[in-house]
């Protein structure tokens, strides 16, 4: 199996030009490029408030007092760093590959570069990894990057059936303080028990993105021969004829997705498909571009 | 026994391979394909593909089935109607045909064949019927086929070989027309032959009825020694009124030794000279004899060889003098186009010279020439003559006064004559353009001091074509150096007409009296007139002409007095005669004119080289035709048993209709 490198200069090289915003404001103290749902000192004025007992009173706008003769506090936006988790599935359903990658080098080089790019705005980058359990959890903090990056490099071999439930519940209690977090799994549980256990991660306010990695074979079920499969999560074997069930298949792994799209939408959870067919600076490029856009409307 | 009269077919049969791969490639795998995770596929019905397969092997046993059924049916299966030799089913049609051409008549050879041939009807049961026929380039059929094969074994007996060449094709075409005719079970054509390259052809274009067998029985001599007279080459010569012939006669002989030999040439029945000879082992020798002197008109000759085992080809005969003058009847009252008529003896030209046309001395002449035809011009008589003497395939050169022309006349030159044109000053005009790859002056092409820009002209007359088209009924043979025409062609229905735009009167031009004149004079009176040479001999079975109609007189049947003297009145308006035998053809013409033609045989049935017999089936199998011996029916004469193949192709449709049926019942069973 072939093993992409990871933190390809190629992809940094292309990715330096973008700039990850986040959508919703999220606490921090650091000044970066996510904007702090509280105001601060900073250089871009944000409103005037009333002036209220406590308040410093060289936040006093004098010139609009000696306009209205009321006393307006000036706010800024203050930037401030992020918690970058990237929580990552690594069950034996992510070692699949019929394109000449598997699912699980494709998230961990798109993990890779959505840190580095936390890291170098600053951000607090975090890595958790997991299968039927937490396997390895890196807490968000400034300076991690190379753990991370060295994690992602020697990734244990998975144990047990894949759930999300159970892991992703130990994240949202790691997380001490809201922030982002990204989701890279293949999702195969019910849209109901995916979202379900997702929308913990959203416990302490965090935003959530999850991106679906989908090798192109598991859509299109490309197979002629009639053939037993194997289950790689449960090693379940079942015969069946391609030809026949494709249409089906294809049928039931769509409405799958458009479930958990949906569903994920309500809780204002990101739900973006990635396919390990598109080149990962692509579909990288894609997904930051769509995001920076909706953050500003 | 069921045999097959396309056997390859079942090369087929791999295909029968295909669904057999594919069924095995369908089958399940044994290892097993590992997918990321089977959630979807579990909840697919019908995944599993076990009982699906079993059910398909009724359908793969049914494709399979249709596919070898289709393989038997192009191999055409068929049950012999005659197995292992000895069992005869039905009646059988026989045609034997016995070669009668004149290799026949090599010693001993027809004998061997008459034995033959009555073997071959002794060989079939007295219910078969029996015909035959007697063919060379052409099939007589002496007996129809029916179960009295004593008529046949008599006809066999009163047949003798003739003079004709070898031919296959009349003697099948006329068999198979007989045995398609009869209601029997098999058709069989026995060809006694002494086999010859030259007989099969046409054979190949011969349809014969289906369920026919040719086959054939050699009977050419093993050793062969012949020698044979096949061509003569005669060189004319003149010394002063007398006229001479030099003849070379060329020799073939075919045998294991050189050996040698007299000749003789015999002309008008005289002994010219007897030479001897040595014949090389089987080749060719020319031999040239004295100059033998020709009385006037026709003379009869021979080149004779002393007789061998094959007579009919030592004697050659031909005729000297046979061409004959070019009748001209020429209307000028200068004395130019005259004069050079009157030199020329090939061929040499008959000229009737008149001051002015006469409708009735047109008669027997090919060309007219018109010149100066003084004032009186041609009168409406005249006129209506002319224009039918060209139409009917006369000749007309104008020389003079083609301006005059009027009437009737004037179509035979459509354009339109307009003023003359001098060229007093500057010298005269001159010819700037021939075109010399036209067959008038084609002669001039290579032949030195021909040059037509000698020739000087003060004056003619501007002609304009009405339809002057390149290559169409008008044609310009020749120009002046100003572009205008000298000389032009026209085509009148079938004759021919070429006119001078300048007269050839000595006056406007000196033409006349260049070196050019005589030889441009005969050219175009040999190509106006249509004038062909005759040749000195002709070959068995081809026909002659005797005449132009119009030389017939149509009240006198023509006499045509065979080389057997036999006279054979020919029917009223006939023309033609069919050479039949070696020898001389006498006619007389009503214009008193005597026609003479030498038959001969085809030099094809001298050479007696024995054809090898697995050449002559390959050459018979490769115009479509089995050959033999074929004792036991062939698969051509398997037509009773054929109908098996349309039994296969029904089996086929009825199999893949059920399987559709089926196919289909089961689509719908597993989509439910």
């Amino acid at each position: 199996m072939q093993t992409r490198p990871l933190l390809d200069p190629k992809v940094v090289l292309q990715l330096r030009d973008l700039s990850f915003v986040a959508r919703s404001v999220v606490n921090g103290f650091v000044a970066g490029q996510h904007k702090s749902r509280h105001r601060g000192t900073s250089v871009d004025f944000a409103e005037h408030r009333p002036y209220s007992l406590g308040d410093d009173i060289r936040r006093i706008d004098w010139r609009l007092f000696a306009r209205t003769d009321r006393y307006f506090v000036k706010q800024f936006e203050a930037d401030s760093n992020a918690s970058f988790l990237i929580v990552l599935d690594i069950s034996r359903s992510m070692h699949y590959g019929s394109a000449g990658v598997t699912k699980l080098d494709y998230a961990r080089g798109l993990a890779a570069c959505l840190a580095y790019l936390a890291s170098s705005q600053k951000d607090r980058v975090g890595l958790m990894m997991f299968d039927s359990e937490v396997r390895e959890f890196i807490p968000p903090r400034g300076g991690r990057f190379e753990d991370v990056v060295r994690a992602l490099s020697a990734i244990p071999e998975p144990q047990g059936a894949g759930t999300l439930a159970p892991p992703l519940g130990m994240a949202a209690e790691a997380s001490r303080r809201a922030g982002i977090v990204v989701l890279l799994s293949d999702l195969y549980e019910e849209p109901e028990a995916a979202v379900e256990a997702i929308r913990a991660l959203q416990y302490r306010g965090s935003e959530v993105v999850v991106l679906h990695i989908l090798d192109p074979a598991e859509r299109t079920f490309p197979f002629n021969d009639v053939a037993t499969f194997e289950d790689l999560e449960t090693g379940e074997l079942v015969p069946a004829d391609p030809v026949r069930i494709r249409a089906e298949y294809q049928s039931l792994v769509e409405k799958h997705i458009a479930t958990l799209r949906d569903k994920l939408g309500r809780d204002r959870v990101q739900h973006v498909l990635m396919d390990t067919s598109m080149p990962i600076e692509i579909a990288l490029r894609h997904f930051l571009r769509d995001r920076g856009g909706s953050a500003r409307t | 026994m069921l045999s097959f009269l396309t056997p390859a077919f079942f090369a087929g049969l791999l295909a029968v391979a295909i669904p057999i791969l594919v069924h095995l490639r369908m089958r399940e795998r044994k290892t097993s394909l590992p997918f990321p995770s089977l959630m979807f596929v579990r909840k697919v019905p019908h995944r599993s593909s076990r009982r699906r397969t079993l059910q398909n092997l009724l359908l793969f046993a049914m494709r399979s089935l249709a596919l070898v059924l289709l393989c038997l049916a192009f191999a055409r299966p068929f049950i012999p109607a005659e197995a292992g030799g000895g069992v005869v089913s039905g009646p059988k049609g026989l045609v034997v045909a016995l070669d009668v051409s004149a290799s026949m008549g090599y010693e001993g050879v027809f004998p061997k064949a008459l034995a033959a041939a009555e073997q071959a009807i002794k060989e079939v049961s007295a219910s078969d019927a029996v015909g035959v026929v007697l063919f060379s380039d052409r099939a007589q059929g002496v007996v129809p086929p029916s179960t009295d094969h004593t008529k046949a074994l008599a006809a066999l007996r009163e047949a003798r070989p003739g003079a004709g060449a070898t031919r296959f094709a009349p003697a099948l075409r006329l068999a198979g027309d007989w045995l398609g005719a009869l209601k029997v079970d098999r058709r069989e054509i026995v060809l006694i032959t002494d086999g010859q390259t030259k007989a099969l052809l046409g054979a190949a274009d011969v349809a014969l009825p289906p369920a026919t067998t040719v086959s054939t029985r050699s009977v050419a001599p093993v050793a062969a020694d012949n020698t044979a007279v096949t061509d003569v080459s005669i060189e004319a010569v003149r010394e002063g009124d007398r006229s001479f012939a030099i003849v070379t006669a060329r020799l073939i002989h075919q045998g294991p030794k050189g050996r040698p030999g007299l000749v003789t040439l015999e002309v008008a029945g005289r002994l010219i000279e007897e030479k001897a000879v040595v014949l090389p082992e089987t080749g060719a020798l020319s031999v040239t004899f004295a100059r033998a002197p020709l009385p006037d008109g026709i003379s009869k000759g021979r080149v004779l060889l002393a007789a061998d085992s094959l007579g009919v080809d030592d004697t050659l005969h031909f005729v000297l003098g046979a061409a004959g003058d070019i009748p001209v009847l020429l209307i000028d009252s200068m004395p130019y186009v005259a004069r050079a008529l009157e030199i020329g003896d090939q061929p040499g030209f008959d000229v009737r010279q008149r001051a002015t046309l006469i409708p009735s001395d047109l008669a027997g002449r090919a060309i007219v020439i018109l010149g100066e035809m003084g004032s009186g011009g041609l009168g409406p008589a005249a006129t209506t003559a002319l224009v039918r003497f060209v139409k009917e395939g006369g000749g007309l050169l104008a020389t003079g006064s083609v301006a005059g022309l009027r009437g009737e006349a004037r179509d035979l030159l459509p354009g339109t004559w307009g003023e003359n044109i001098s060229r007093l000053t500057g010298g005269g005009a001159s010819i700037g353009f021939v075109d010399l790859d036209h067959p008038a002056l084609l002669a001039f092409k290579q032949a030195r001091g021909s040059d037509f820009s000698r020739a000087r002209f003060l004056q003619y007359r501007r002609f304009t074509a009405s339809e002057w088209v390149e290559g169409a009924r008008t044609k310009a043979l020749a120009r002046f150096d100003d572009g205008r025409e000298a000389l032009i062609e026209f085509t009148a229905a079938k004759g021919r007409v070429i006119a001078f735009t300048s007269p050839l009167d000595g006056l406007m031009s000196d033409l006349p009296v260049q070196p050019l004149f005589l030889p441009l004079i005969h050219e175009l009176v040999r190509y106006v007139s249509a004038h062909e040479e005759a040749p000195v001999l002709h070959r068995v079975g081809e026909a002659v002409t005797l005449a132009d109609r119009a030389a017939i007189n149509p009240r006198a049947p023509l006499s045509v007095l065979s080389p057997a003297g036999r006279v054979e009145k020919r029917s009223e308006g006939s023309t033609g005669v069919e050479l039949t035998q070696v020898g001389f053809y006498e006619a007389e013409l009503a214009s008193g004119a005597r026609k003479v033609f030498a038959a001969n045989v085809d030099p094809a049935e001298s050479d007696l080289s024995v054809l090898d017999p697995d050449e002559l089936e390959a050459a018979l199998r490769s115009t479509g035709k089995a050959t033999a011996p074929l004792p036991a029916a062939g698969p051509a004469e398997a037509g009773a048993g054929q109908g098996f193949w349309r039994l296969g192709l029904l089996g086929v449709v009825l199999l893949l209709v059920a399987e559709t049926v089926l196919g289909n019942a089961k689509g719908q069973k597993a989509a439910s």
